[in-house]
């Protein structure tokens, strides 16, 4: 998802949830930067590395695919922009090495999504806004996988938008082109997506990159067929996703306020959206790469108080001049970050998976997602590069 | 994943044309780069060794020039037939491959190449176990071996895959009725 969504709506979501409008520009703005919290920004305010919740374009061109680099590559994607669904899932005649990548698919309603809005039960705000990008990044990113792979995220020639219209929806090819430079065009379905590399770890290859920004356009519905799925195809349809991702949001927000007992998964807080339900739709349905007026617009009605744009600079000063960092508000989210990335990574070498790396519990106890009793995770593991 | 759970026989046979359209496309793809690779053989041997191919004609002296271009356009007419025979069949692949529809007889022109190959393939076999003398050595029969052989498995596949979808089409479109 993107800026509208992450930050804008977010916002809304977050008002309808209960929370007054300092907290939901604290919690929407957390949401926004878990896109920009990259280890060249950490650097540049003195922020431990391990926070990095995104990688730069130049950063991943830099990085190395050997088993260190994609390890660093998958913690991070995997932990905040493609949680994975299903660490156990089996597939026939599948090897070790692809069943770790195919365990690493992003889907909805997922075990890891459950410990993720647990995780940030009782603690601030950024983490309250940390993890409602993770969930909503499970909708728009679902059916890819966050580490570099050929064999799991390539997509072909067979990709059709399909178009509303009077007599229901026309099928058109997608055309995708590599000019990063150019915008996307909607009305002439033309799309800039990553180039085809056919190196199995290639960072072409990383998360929804074959596919653009499709994922990203809440107007989008389109069909297509991703290399891991054995030729069958994948309706990807963004407003009715977007639609459960902002109502889910809601429902969490009201779970992390103490408002529910439990997070549960597969449930939507339809009842509050009701009254915005034809004006969300609306902004999902229209066809346009930004929506972020649209949404300020609603999020201003909403709340009654003017929404702020949205700065990457705005708690910089108080982090680095302070001598307690850990009470900031950048402090808050790294601990936030750190908390997150160490449970997926941890989640994910329990299942035998080492493509994030090693990971230690520090903590006595930890939770098995394979159902298993055991330990308890409460503040996530040491990882290990 | 949920969402790729098959539900239905339709389910699988949509899969399997799927399957075979993408077969078409990157085979398709194939053939046209053999019938360039073919090509630039000829015009490297030809530039290379230009006896090897006109022979006897270019040392008759009686002939002029103008008759020896004559004998290399005589010579290259099949060369640029088979050539965009290749094309054709390569074109049409992945035209259907990408979903539309094309007349079968370019499946006829496959089987023609795909025959063609799979003789010359068989000789090249008996070709490793016969002294030919100092024109070939055994290194350039190995690799037309293993050339042609290629070429015939691409295009026995590339035929049997366009025949596939036609049936699988066949059965939907029954089942639609």
């Amino acid at each position: 998802m993107q800026k509208d969504f992450h930050y804008y709506a977010t916002y809304c979501a977050a008002s309808l949830a209960g929370y007054t409008h300092d907290e939901c520009m604290e919690i929407c703005y957390s949401a926004q930067f878990v896109d920009l919290c990259s280890e060249t920004f950490l650097r540049k305010i003195k922020a431990p590395k391990e926070a990095a919740t995104t990688q730069l374009q130049l950063e991943l061109m830099d990085t190395k695919t050997d088993i260190s680099g994609l390890q660093i590559i998958t913690r991070i994607w995997s932990s905040f922009h493609f949680l994975p669904y299903d660490l156990h899932a089996e597939r026939k005649h599948a090897t070790k090495m692809y069943l770790d990548k195919y365990r690493l698919i992003c889907d909805t309603n997922s075990d890891l999504l459950v410990e993720t809005i647990k995780l940030a039960k009782d603690k601030s705000l950024p983490a309250v806004g940390l993890a409602m990008h993770v969930l909503a990044d499970t909708w728009a990113h679902r059916y890819f996988a966050g580490t570099p792979s050929f064999v799991i995220n390539n997509t072909d020639f067979y990709f059709y938008e399909l178009i509303p219209g009077e007599d229901g929806f026309t099928e058109r090819p997608v055309q995708f082109r590599h000019n990063p430079s150019a915008p996307d065009d909607p009305e002439k379905g033309i799309y800039t997506n990553s180039i085809h590399q056919s190196s199995e770890t290639s960072v072409m290859n990383l998360g929804h990159g074959r596919a653009g920004h499709l994922p990203d356009y809440s107007y989008a519905r389109y069909k297509y067929m991703p290399a891991w799925a054995d030729y069958g195809e994948i309706l990807k349809d963004n407003p009715s996703d977007y639609m459960n991702a902002f109502c889910q949001m809601i429902y969490a927000m009201k779970y992390l306020r103490g408002m529910n007992d439990s997070f549960e998964k597969n449930r939507y807080d339809t009842e509050t959206v009701a009254p915005w339900k034809d004006e969300i739709q609306t902004i999902l349905e229209k066809r346009q790469i930004d929506a972020c007026e649209d949404w300020k617009r609603l999020g201003e009605k909403i709340s009654g108080k003017e929404i702020d744009d949205f700065d990457i600079e705005k708690y910089e000063s108080e982090y680095t001049g302070s001598s307690s960092k850990d009470d900031t508000y950048l402090g808050r989210f790294i601990e936030a970050a750190i908390a997150q990335k160490s449970m997926v990574t941890y989640h994910i070498f329990s299942s035998g998976n080492k493509l994030a790396g090693i990971s230690k519990i520090k903590k006595a106890e930890d939770t098995d997602l394979s159902g298993r009793s055991g330990k308890k995770i409460s503040g996530g593991g040491e990882d290990k590069e | 994943m949920p969402i790729i759970d098959i539900v239905s026989t339709e389910d699988i046979i949509r899969r399997k044309i799927r399957k075979h359209c993408n077969t078409l496309y990157v085979l398709g793809t194939g053939v046209i780069a053999l019938g360039l690779w073919g090509a630039l053989k000829v015009v490297l041997l030809f530039a290379n060794n230009p006896a090897a191919i006109l022979g006897d004609a270019i040392k008759d002296s009686s002939l002029s020039n103008s008759g020896i271009i004559l004998v290399c356009v005589i010579i290259l007419i099949p060369i640029n037939i088979l050539l965009l025979l290749y094309i054709f069949v390569g074109h049409h692949a992945r035209a259907e491959g990408k979903g539309q529809k094309k007349r079968a007889f370019y499946i006829i022109v496959i089987a023609f190449l795909a025959f063609i190959y799979s003789v010359s393939a068989i000789f090249d076999v008996f070709a490793l176990f016969v002294d030919l003398g100092d024109n070939i050595t055994l290194e350039e029969i190995i690799v037309t071996t293993i050339v042609d052989t290629t070429a015939s498995v691409t295009l026995i596949e590339l035929f049997c895959s366009a025949i596939m979808i036609r049936k699988y089409r066949r059965i939907i479109n029954t089942r639609d009725k």
